[in-house]
């Protein structure tokens, strides 16, 4: 599960252009989106083309990509669940 | 800038049907032209409102004889230019002095797509011949050069209010005296790069679009091109046209709140009807019917019919959505609802919308029939991609 | 109309954007384009807006928000950008995606940058300016319909108004035009090397003592030669400028369309008024008449501190009125008048 959380943050910084951020700069818990990280709904996007593409995880609808993808404590959560 | 701006004639060609009589029996008979693509090369499972006919039909229609590679962008907005001079009896040296104003998102991108495709495989292509018409600014010129029109010309891309702005643009080089007579409008191809931008998205609805119903899911594309012709008193006078509607009021805002989505509140929509009433000098109440964006996404109509809301309150006016029928268009929407709304005026109608099953419940439901009633001033709305809001008012002369 | 120029910033191929350096030393252009100079943005764009951004939207935020703050200006009236290709290298890559990934998942930001008007949505979303926001695509007269539009806004009373032109260019896009025999010899830098960069003023209706001004702008499609000269002839006339009036011609031309536009029009200007030929600087491109303001704008502004410029020996003193003249592919040609 830490192996899967670094993952992410690696892939995640990498997708979504966060220069000057390392996996060290966002905690497990942190939010994502609004006030945390400071995503938005487009980043929101680039999140479900990457579980897609990486973790072969389908999101239809981008309601429910809200709830999963609230820290990488929640994306690390659901992805494990499905596998 | 007291000048007045007339309306003298129009050109439109959609999934409705190549003309403006086809376009308005189908919204009169309800008929949607929603459908899987026939011409459209795609993978997507996905219905589009596309223009019933190949490239050498469209060829033809245009009385291009044949001529190959031209971009379907190119050849609708022939088309219906060369409705819009018929309708209006613009002459050959009329066009000599008349403008031209085209808005389009796309350009010539469904013939470029394949042949960048090749490229991208090794294979060898005409360069010239694929790409030159890639740009936007290519159909404007195809056209004016096909048609003989030799005034000013100007192309518009500001997304879905494209052909909006094209027309506004026109009432403003009309009322600086820089013009008296401009065909204004827009026209999009379907093309593979739209709708999978649009699927990327998540915003396309893989059945019927259904704007303003509580449980749309999303937005169809569609194709088309539509131009009016615009034209000051005296021009219209001096040779004895008629005036079919007027341009009264027209206003453009920046959403500024996020680089595709709408603002929650519907802010810059709310400022674009404003400052288009503060131009036509109308009060809420004076409105007879409203062709609304309605793309049909849950953003979209959430945020148009709040800001319809603040501005009309409890006395909301018949509005429908007319995409239900087209799809979205993209930069001819702006033109082709705005032929929409000079029809509703000359035939005295209301333009329904389709597939409202259950209405939202933060406002009042669309109109869904074609019925008579008394209709004097029509609001038209065009909302795009980068917060670009556009709202034109048309009314009876 | 007059529309005074209160300020104008530009990134180009060479060193224009650093203005205490500006043009002090000429950059040999490498590869097969003129690449942009670009300013290292950090300072100029918050890191947390940067990171989706193209580098046309780079450039022209850049510029835009130096224009700005020279004007002093925080919120403009209008946004008006005139582009001829908009956001290729975004449209290039979400095309990429779609063919190479024969139409499967794809990620939308490429699709949502590549818009034409995301140059200037952008823009208005930075500044949070709710105004007026227009885009124009019309070939090489992409920014001419954009300063057109803003001296109507500018009549109707609207100030401050930010207007721009933008192009980019990249190694796939090149080779694209290269095939389509839109470039000369890659490695001659005559003027017909294809460019990119942005050029933003600020534009108002106040006059102001030393502030440049576009006296006037006219555009033709497709004509003669010697429709061209009566063209200018009336221009000039309808300005009540004389041919001898004008300082400098700034002029769009190069070696590799000798098409007798650019001839005829120094044949009628004495042999002694000083020509620029500006596309050595920015490059061949849609919107390369708006650098050509931005030059000329320049010149008229701060005519001492263009010493320091490699342009120097060039420049007559003082120069008092610019014509420019350019043509794209001899389809688009414009006449701008600038003074001050």
């Amino acid at each position: 599960m830490e192996n899967l959380k670094e993952k992410l943050k690696v892939e995640i910084i990498e997708l979504l252009n966060l220069e000057e951020m390392t996996p060290a700069d966002i905690a497990n818990d942190e939010i994502l989106f609004g006030e945390g990280l400071g995503l938005d709904s487009i980043d929101a996007l680039e999140l479900i083309v990457l579980l897609e593409k990486n973790y072969k995880l389908k999101i239809e609808n981008p309601e429910e990509g809200k709830k999963i993808f609230r820290s990488i404590n929640t994306i690390a959560e659901f992805i494990e669940s499905k596998q | 800038m007291s000048k007045r701006v007339f309306i003298s004639g129009y050109g439109i060609i959609s999934a409705l049907g190549f003309d403006a009589g086809q376009n308005r029996n189908a919204l009169k008979n309800l008929k949607p032209g929603i459908g899987k693509p026939n011409f459209l090369k795609t993978r997507q499972e996905v219905v589009v409102g596309e223009v019933d006919a190949s490239n050498e039909q469209l060829t033809d229609m245009a009385a291009l004889n044949g001529a190959s590679n031209i971009s379907r962008t190119a050849l609708l907005g022939l088309i219906a230019t060369k409705e819009a001079i018929q309708m209006a009896g613009l002459n050959k040296d009329t066009l000599i002095g008349t403008g031209l104003l085209n808005g389009t998102s796309v350009g010539g991108m469904d013939i470029s797509e394949r042949a960048f495709g090749k490229v991208l495989n090794g294979q060898s292509v005409d360069y010239k011949a694929s790409f030159a018409g890639h740009d936007c600014g290519h159909s404007t010129q195809f056209i004016v050069e096909n048609l003989g029109v030799k005034g000013y010309n100007g192309t518009i891309s500001t997304a879905c209010s494209s052909s909006a702005n094209t027309l506004m643009h026109g009432a403003n080089l009309i009322k600086s005296s820089q013009l008296d007579c401009v065909i204004a409008g827009g026209t999009d191809a379907l093309s593979m790069f739209t709708l999978n931008g649009f699927n990327s998205l998540k915003i396309l609805d893989s059945e019927w679009c259904r704007p303003f119903d509580q449980n749309r899911m999303g937005l169809n594309l569609g194709e088309g091109a539509a131009f009016l012709v615009l034209e000051s008193e005296e021009h219209l006078k001096a040779r004895n046209g008629k005036a079919l509607a007027e341009l009264i009021g027209y206003g453009n805002a920046n959403d500024a709140y996020h680089q595709t989505a709408s603002s929650p509140d519907g802010k810059g929509a709310f400022n674009a009807i404003k400052t288009a009433m503060e131009v036509a000098a109308v009060k809420p109440e004076q409105i007879s019917y409203i062709n609304a964006h309605g793309t049909g996404t849950a953003n979209n109509d959430q945020s148009e019919s709040l800001a319809l809301q603040t501005i009309f309150g409890k006395n909301m006016p018949p509005y429908s959505s007319t995409k239900a029928f087209t799809g979205h268009t993209l930069g001819a929407a702006g033109g082709i609802e705005a032929v929409f709304s000079v029809m509703a005026i000359e035939q005295q109608v209301l333009l329904p919308s389709l597939n409202v099953k259950q209405p939202m419940d933060i406002i009042a439901a669309p109109n869904k029939e074609y019925k008579s009633a008394k209709v004097e001033t029509v609001l038209s709305n065009s909302f795009g991609f980068g917060g670009n809001c556009s709202s034109l008012i048309f009314a009876q002369v | 109309m007059r529309a005074y120029i209160k300020s104008t910033s530009a990134i180009c191929a060479q060193q224009t954007f650093d203005k205490s350096e500006y043009l002090a030393e000429y950059i040999a252009p490498e590869g097969q384009y003129l690449k942009a100079t670009e300013p290292p943005y950090r300072g100029i764009i918050d890191p947390k807006q940067i990171r989706r951004m193209s580098r046309i939207i780079k450039m022209s935020v850049a510029t835009a928000h130096q224009a700005l703050a020279e004007a002093e200006v925080q919120v403009p009236e209008a946004i008006i950008v005139g582009t001829g290709l908009g956001c290729i290298e975004d449209t290039i890559k979400f095309l990429k995606d779609i063919i190479e990934g024969e139409e499967g998942i794809l990620s939308p930001t490429a699709f949502i940058q590549s818009t034409h008007n995301t140059i200037a949505g952008q823009i208005a979303l930075l500044l949070q300016c709710p105004n007026y926001n227009f885009t124009y695509a019309n070939r090489g007269h992409s920014f001419e319909n954009s300063v057109i539009d803003a001296r109507i806004q500018l009549s109707e009373g609207k100030d401050n108004i930010l207007v721009g032109a933008a192009e980019e260019m990249n190694l796939q896009a090149f080779e694209i035009m290269y095939n389509m025999g839109c470039t000369g010899d890659r490695n001659k830098n005559d003027g017909s090397a294809l460019g990119e960069g942005a050029s933003f003023f600020v534009l108002t209706n106040e006059q102001k003592e030393g502030r440049p001004y576009l006296q006037d702008i006219s555009v033709s499609n497709h004509i003669t030669a010697e429709q061209l000269e009566k063209s200018l002839n009336s221009f000039l006339a309808k300005n009540k400028v004389d041919a001898s009036d004008v300082d400098l011609l700034l002029m769009g031309s190069n070696e590799f369309e000798k098409d007798g536009f650019y001839e005829k029009i120094a044949s009628l200007f004495a042999d002694n008024t000083p020509q620029l030929d500006f596309k050595k600087i920015c490059g061949e491109h849609f919107t390369a008449s708006g650098f050509a303001m931005h030059l000329g704008t320049m010149i008229l502004q701060d005519q001492v501190s263009l010493n320091n410029s490699y342009l120097a020996p060039q420049l007559k003193r003082p120069v008092r009125k610019i014509l420019i003249y350019n043509h794209y592919k001899a389809m688009n040609h414009t006449f701008m008048l600038l003074s001050i």
